[in-house]
């Protein structure tokens, strides 16, 4: 066909003749979007792309995990990058590019599954089974991405349709936080309906809907959510998980029974964490460092301390949870069933549920972890609150929980001396220059 | 294909053979051609009987014959390079002496000039050409690569050389930047064929933006010119890719001969750093450190006191010396042009082997090219031209990385040094600068052919045919390997890449050129052509890490696989163009040029782009008002206006909304969004207006050409930002324009023009102004690029945006009375300026704080000569232009890393011991960040630097021919010998992202170039 082409244009001088047009030329690697989702295969390959979205570095890759940390007190900074330096301050610009990569990569895999959502009732063949499934992981995914965004930001657009242009229509407005914690909560109550219970820890279960329900309604609050948060909680302790006897075996051994949903990577991912975290000496980058507090934290005999952290000949710290620095294929386990505990836990405490219901399911992670129940003592909900923190902090120790945690039970302000108008982090002023409907949180 | 060929080759054959028939009476004309003024034979002179095919060159004697020439009444035309042409009617008859002397013609009037399809006299030429002809830059001076050429020689053109890197792309600009994204580089065509440009390593990361240049692989020892086509007059006809200009280059071709003329050249050298920035001893290191800190973190060990950091007493490495090392450069080059009979020949080849001042770089080119002509018969002449280049670029880290051995010296602390007592690598922070240089390694070897078949029918006397078929193939084979040692790669035991890359382009093209005369005054000419080009590019890698120790470095023992990629892609060109132009008593010039082209790049609407242009020329000089004097010698005025077009720089299918594979989860295969579609994507389009006159005085003793022109460029092709709402970050978009306004100005002056054996001297200025500004931009949203570039309406592109500084802060009641800036400023802190007035600093205190564009730029070369020995300095300067030094972001944040080493300038910090000290204070948190993108690092750019001088001796020809030669020279060549600026870094020509024009101007940590002496020597045989 080409030899034709070039023969008829070469000779176009002389002859008006009819011949293959040699400037359509099709891409090799890519495939027009409107024939790419149109088979129950086509599906199934654009939910790994979904899951796939959740391993860049501004995800769980790396800053998801590592900013909630830094931005409180288990983590330092002692790297290069100015970006993240200004976590570590507290003093985030707008224009911070990594703040910006965590907002654009996690619309792009919601991008992703809205395409998913918006195509699986077009495509012939589809068995109803494989429809559900696939449904209820595109909105178990949406609802992650939500989640991950509203706790960064406050109330964000929330874009349900997959994007085909750039007009006026894409300059959305934020939706109140109550809004999108609305929208992740109905997202997860059908994906709930329609996952499969089986299938994980790598991929979205029922139990894994249920579970991120249960951390929703804890963020949202109130005694209406603390009681849907003790239920979801519930459903998953007794839906046939078990504690790892030993806790190093989370991440030692991976896809273990308390894992609930473990976002998986293999050595063509490029998981960073390991590499950011551990020192030189051990080929890492060292960009991250364990606050000599977080290590004090850990009671004496807590088996967690020296699986989550390292100490090095010149004293440096450096968090070990992530090691496999050579092929970057540690997992990143986003929820397990010590959580659930700890939900049930915390959301029974403001419930003013009896101290030692509370204190049992903390003490189910305390046990695990070689320590004695908590003394009957602690029974206000201010103390009980307090242990559950404490528990927390250790327990997920550079996992990407701990700013959360202390903001979402008002904590924030006292322990880490933020103020109020930096609970949240700015909306990225690139997107502002782009989208002049966004309204910036107050203080930036 | 081939069928076509053949098929073009026997029509072409078919036409010629008639012609061979009819017979007449014939005679022969011979003759000797001089120098007019000191009567030396000039050799290699084309003579030719005018409307025949009737030609030879000059012999050894400066001596021609033309057997069989048609008895009777006919015009012999001399032409010869740097002289008027000669034309004289003479009678043949059987046997006819015809001697011709020439006149030295300094503006070379006369000259064919190549122009795109063609060739056009310099008089009738009006659009704005700049000629260059290369053989006197690069036969004295270590010039490696084409582009560098035109450095400082041509007016309109700024060429800046981004790093010290060798073999890496240097930035070109013709008349400023037109495009923000879309490229802009000119278009280089190598005797007709388009050359492939651009960076195609399979290991880009690590270098920041010194990129490789396929262009490198081109040896200026073999070009015989070079024409820069800057305005839509002159460039339209190359349409669709001629917005930067263009620049034609012309190699060398054969002679008839009796003697095959052979040169040998070659030079060796020593490159050397000429500039080092002064950073701390160990005992400053020490200071800032332990103030920073409020403890006594660092000390000596025989101090007495406890540190955590104990230094070994005396310690203090000065990194950079460890990784500074003179080197060699050598170039090795012969040629030998000739023929006889039909055939004329141009071999040539050459070897160029350069280090870099740092260990780990270097350049290595091996290059043969044979250009052949055949005479067919009357009508038909056959050419090749095939040139094969093996390069070899050897790289580590640069620029913007932590794993340079360039960078890491300028980071690391004195007070260790390079191995510990067991000969390990000592790399307390940072990766030890000494280790990366010796045990991490980069190559990237290339194969370029790059070649061309034509031939040329005469159709009719005044009508030429002519058809080609270019070819350029590039491989490249990149190999990055990195140690288990020291690098990125420690923790992954070992970590190499190799990769291929195999990029094609075939060029088809027929002509058909035309003209005629009508009467004494009518002079028509044109040419209408066809040209279809296809580019492929084929690439694969392949990575693997851990491997069993360092001495393994190849995949092959590599533990697992861990990234692997191939690749095709491919997009066309079908393009028709014509010029036509008449003259009209040699005097008035009306040219009109009109290209289509059509891309694959674009949606199916917007594939063809047309880019019309025109221009008028008016050669006052030969107006019968200004014959009857000899003070001006030649007055023209030349106008033009057009428009030519940019597709660079985009995707090949940016047009279209696709969908990704390679979004793989658990080792299965992913689909994704990928691009949102933009239906209406087309060309990238600059109108240009061009005014501009040439002027010569005194027999041609002072020539001046001067031009101004006014570059508006729309429908820029910017990848746009999006709300990333919608899943995307960009779209590639036509938004937004730019302008360029400028004026350039050369001057040729022969100041002492005393004949071979007497004083000499020439002197060459150029000066060029341009004003850059960015008109619009979708919806006026400005965006910052780099450190503290940035776009903006009305505004410079890549202008420079940050915060002002105002000093720093003496006292506490100072902070108190300025503007909010932290909780915790305090004395010593840099005060930035309140610039809205807002009592906060914030972000919206940035403003413009520097541009990277100079307001001049220009060369001046004074060329000196007696009897033997000659004397040339070519001055390069840059005037105006602010360079943003990144690398004190670091060296200047005193006391916030101990794995950086501070500057030297942290002596002079504010403490309260130092009241008056002009630098912040020590601090480590820097909760003020005094480091933040800021004037503070913004410096004058400014330059003069005497890029070349040459000192030179051509031993007598008595000599010479005892010594079997025809002649020989000798001499003594500086580059880079002195630069006079204010920068405080290493080299004030820098680009840290290479060509990039809006992070132009940027330092950051990148190598600088070195100063190189070289010995040479030139021999002909």
């Amino acid at each position: 066909m080409r030899r034709t082409a070039i023969q008829c244009i070469a000779l176009a001088a002389l002859i008006a003749a009819g011949c293959d047009n040699p400037l359509d030329i099709d891409p090799t690697d890519r495939i027009d979007s409107p024939d790419a989702l149109t088979t129950p295969r086509a599906l199934e390959l654009a939910i790994n792309g979904a899951y796939s979205a959740l391993q860049t570095a501004a995800l769980y890759s790396r800053e998801v995990v590592v900013f909630p940390e830094m931005y409180a007190d288990n983590l330092e900074f002692t790297g290069t990058f100015t970006t993240h330096q200004e976590v570590w301050q507290r003093n985030i610009f707008p224009t911070n590019g990594a703040i910006l990569a965590a907002w654009a990569d996690s619309y792009a895999a919601i991008n992703d599954v809205n395409n998913v959502l918006a195509a699986i009732p077009e495509v012939e063949d589809l068995d109803e089974e494989d429809a559900n499934r696939l449904r209820g992981e595109a909105l178990f995914l949406r609802a992650l991405n939500y989640l991950n965004l509203v706790r960064y930001f406050g109330g964000v657009p929330l874009v349900l349709e997959p994007s085909v242009g750039v007009g006026p229509e894409s300059q959305v407005p934020r939706n109140t936080q109550a809004e999108v914690y609305a929208q992740i909560a109905a997202d997860l109550e059908e994906a709930a309906t329609l996952l499969p219970p089986d299938g994980g820890p790598g991929r979205a279960t029922q139990a894994a809907a249920n579970a991120l329900l249960a951390r929703a309604y804890l963020e949202m609050g109130g005694n209406e959510n603390w009681t849907k948060a003790v239920q979801k909680a519930s459903t998953v302790i007794g839906g046939g998980f078990a504690m790892v006897e030993d806790y190093g075996d989370l991440f030692a051994a991976q896809n273990t029974g308390g894992s609930i949903f473990e976002l998986q990577y293999t050595v063509n991912d490029n998981n960073n964490l390991a590499f950011w975290y551990f020192p030189a000496d051990l080929g890492g980058r060292y960009g991250f460092a364990p606050t000599e507090e977080v290590y004090d934290a850990y009671e004496p005999g807590d088996e967690r301390r020296d699986v989550s952290i390292g100490v090095m000949g010149n004293g440096d710290l450096y968090a070990r949870k992530y090691f496999r620095v050579a092929n970057g294929d540690d997992n990143v386990i986003i929820l397990r069933l010590s959580e659930m505990y700890l939900i049930r836990a915390e959301a029974n405490a403001y419930l003013d549920a009896a101290p030692a219901t509370v204190r049992a399911d903390i003490d189910m992670v305390r046990n695990r972890a070689g320590l004695p129940d908590l003394p009957t003592t602690v029974d206000t909900q201010d103390e009980l609150i307090d242990a559950i923190l404490q528990e927390r902090r250790v327990e997920f120790a550079f996992e990407g929980y701990r700013f959360f945690d202390l903001r979402r039970n008002g904590r924030a302000t006292t322990v880490l001396g933020i103020d109020e108008d930096h609970l949240l982090f700015p909306i990225p002023q690139a997107e502002i220059d782009v989208n002049p409907n966004l309204e910036q949180n107050p203080g930036y | 294909m081939q069928r076509f060929l053949r098929t073009i080759v026997l029509v072409l054959a078919a036409i010629a053979l008639p012609s061979a028939v009819a017979a007449q009476e014939r005679g022969t004309v011979t003759g000797q051609v001089t120098d007019q003024n000191t009567g030396a034979p000039i050799v290699g002179a084309q003579v030719a009987i005018v409307g025949t095919t009737h030609a030879t060159v000059t012999n050894r004697e400066g001596r021609f014959l033309l057997p069989a020439v048609p008895t009777g009444a006919q015009t012999l035309q001399v032409v010869y390079i740097g002289y008027q042409t000669a034309t004289i009617e003479i009678q043949v008859t059987a046997s006819t002496v015809a001697d011709v002397a020439l006149t030295p013609d300094i503006l070379r009037l006369d000259e064919l000039v190549v122009v795109g399809y063609g060739t056009q006299r310099r008089r009738n030429i009006s659009g704005a050409i700049s000629s260059l002809d290369p053989s006197a830059v690069v036969e004295d001076a270590p010039i490696v690569s084409v582009d560098n050429v035109l450095q400082g020689r041509v007016p309109g053109v700024q060429v800046t050389q981004n790093s010290g890197n060798p073999g890496s792309a240097i930035t070109v600009r013709v008349r400023g930047a037109s495009s923000i994204s879309a490229g802009n580089q000119p278009l280089y065509v190598i005797d007709g064929v388009p050359m492939t440009q651009g960076n195609f390593s399979m290991i880009n990361g690590a270098f920041g933006g010194q990129d490789i240049d396929a262009l490198a692989d081109l040896n200026p020892n073999n070009i015989e010119s070079i024409e820069v086509l800057k305005d839509a007059s002159a460039a339209a006809i190359y349409g669709s890719r001629a917005s930067n200009g263009v620049v034609l280059i012309t190699t060398k071709r054969g002679i008839a001969a009796e003697r095959p003329r052979i040169t040998v050249s070659g030079y060796y050298g020593v490159q050397q750093a000429w500039n080092k920035i002064d950073m701390a001893d160990t005992d400053l290191y020490i200071d800032v450190y332990n103030e920073a800190y409020g403890v006594p973190i660092f000390g000596y060990s025989d101090d007495g006191v406890a540190n955590d950091f104990e230094i070994e007493p005396g310690m203090n490495t000065d990194w950079l010396d460890q990784v500074f090392r003179p080197a060699p450069i050598r170039n090795f080059a012969a040629s030998i042009a000739g023929g006889s009979g039909p055939v004329r020949y141009f071999v040539a080849g050459s070897s160029l082997n350069q280090d870099g001042i740092v260990e780990g770089f270097g350049y290595e080119r091996l290059n043969g090219r044979l250009n052949l002509d055949y005479t067919a018969s009357d009508r038909l002449t056959l050419g090749t031209n095939v040139a094969l280049t093996r390069g070899r670029t050897r790289r580590s880290a640069s620029d913007n990385t932590i794993y340079g051995p360039f960078a890491n010296a300028i980071a690391s602390p004195p007070w260790h040094g390079i191995y510990d007592e067991d000969g390990n690598y000592l790399s307390p922070f940072y990766a030890n600068p000494v280790g990366l240089a010796k045990e991490n390694f980069a190559s990237e070897r290339s194969v370029h052919i790059l070649g061309n078949m034509f031939g040329t029918f005469n159709l009719f006397s005044n009508v030429d045919l002519r058809a080609s078929v270019g070819l350029d193939h590039y491989n490249l084979r990149s190999y990055l390997y990195d140690s288990p040692i020291i690098g990125p790669a420690v923790g992954s035991g070992g970590a190499s890449t190799s990769g291929d890359a195999y990029v094609t382009k075939l060029v088809y093209e027929a002509t058909v050129n035309w003209l005629q005369q009508i009467g004494t005054d009518h002079l028509f000419s044109g040419v209408v052509g066809t040209s279809y080009e296809d580019n492929t590019r084929e690439s694969s890698s392949v990575s693997g890490q851990s491997f069993p120790s360092s001495y393994f470095r190849y995949i092959t023992s590599a533990a697992s696989i861990t990234d692997g990629d191939a690749d095709l892609a491919e997009w066309s060109l079908v393009s028709f163009f014509s010029r036509l132009s008449y003259t009209y008593a040699d005097r008035y010039t009306a040219t009109f040029n009109l290209r289509a082209d059509g891309s694959s790049r674009f949606g199916a609407d917007n594939r063809y782009g047309f880019f019309p242009s025109g221009s008028l020329l008016w050669r006052v000089s030969d107006e019968p008002f200004l014959r009857d004097q000899d003070v001006i010698s030649d007055l023209a005025f030349r106008l033009s206006y057009g428009r030519t077009g940019n597709q660079q720089g985009i995707g090949n299918f940016a047009s279209r909304g696709l969908y990704t594979g390679g979004a793989n989860y658990e080792d299965t295969p992913g689909l994704a969004p990928d691009q949102l579609a933009n239906p209406d994507l087309k060309w990238e389009t600059t109108d240009q207006f061009n005014v501009g006159a040439d002027v010569a005085f005194i027999e041609n003793r002072l020539g001046i050409t001067a031009d101004y022109y006014i570059k508006t460029t729309k429908d820029l092709l910017v990848s746009r930002p999006v709300p990333r709402t919608t899943g995307f970050s960009s779209v590639t978009s036509n938004v937004g324009s730019m302008e360029n306004r400028g004026f350039e100005l050369g001057v040729h002056a022969e100041l002492l023009r005393g004949g071979p054996q007497d004083f000499n001297w020439a002197m060459d200025l150029n000066l060029s102004r341009n004003v850059n500004e960015v008109t619009e931009l979708y919806n006026d949203q400005p965006f910052v690029t780099g450190f503290v570039s940035r776009v903006e309406e009305g505004k410079p592109l890549g202008f420079f945006w940050g915060y002002k500084t105002d000093g720093i802060f003496r006292s506490q009641e100072e902070v108190d009375n300025h503007a909010f800036q932290d909780d915790e400023t305090a004395p010593g802190d840099v005060r930035f300026v309140d610039v809205n007035g807002d009592g906060v600093i914030d972000d919206a205190d940035r403003t413009l704080i520097g541009t990277p564009w100079p307001d001049f730029v220009g060369g001046l070369t004074n060329t000196l000569s007696y009897r033997g020995i000659d004397l040339s300095v070519f001055l390069q300067f840059s005037s105006g232009n602010e360079i943003y030094n990144g690398t004190r972001i670091y060296t200047d944040a005193y006391g916030a890393s101990p794995g950086d080493n501070v500057s030297a300038r942290a002596a002079d910090r504010w403490s309260p011991d130092n009241p008056d000290g002009t630098e912040p204070r020590a601090t480590a948190d820097d909760p003020n960040n005094n480091a933040r993108d800021s004037d503070r690092f913004i410096e004058d750019g400014s330059y003069l630097r005497v890029k070349n001088a040459v000192l030179g001796y051509t031993f007598p020809a008595s000599i010479a021919q005892r010594l079997g030669m025809r002649n020989l020279r000798v001499y003594l060549q500086a580059q880079n010998l002195l630069t006079f600026t204010d920068y405080s870094g290493f080299d004030p020509e820098v680009n840290y992202a290479g060509e990039a024009d809006v992070t132009r101007g940027t330092d950051f940590y990148t190598l600088p170039q070195p100063r190189t002496i070289t010995f040479g020597f030139n021999v002909g045989f």
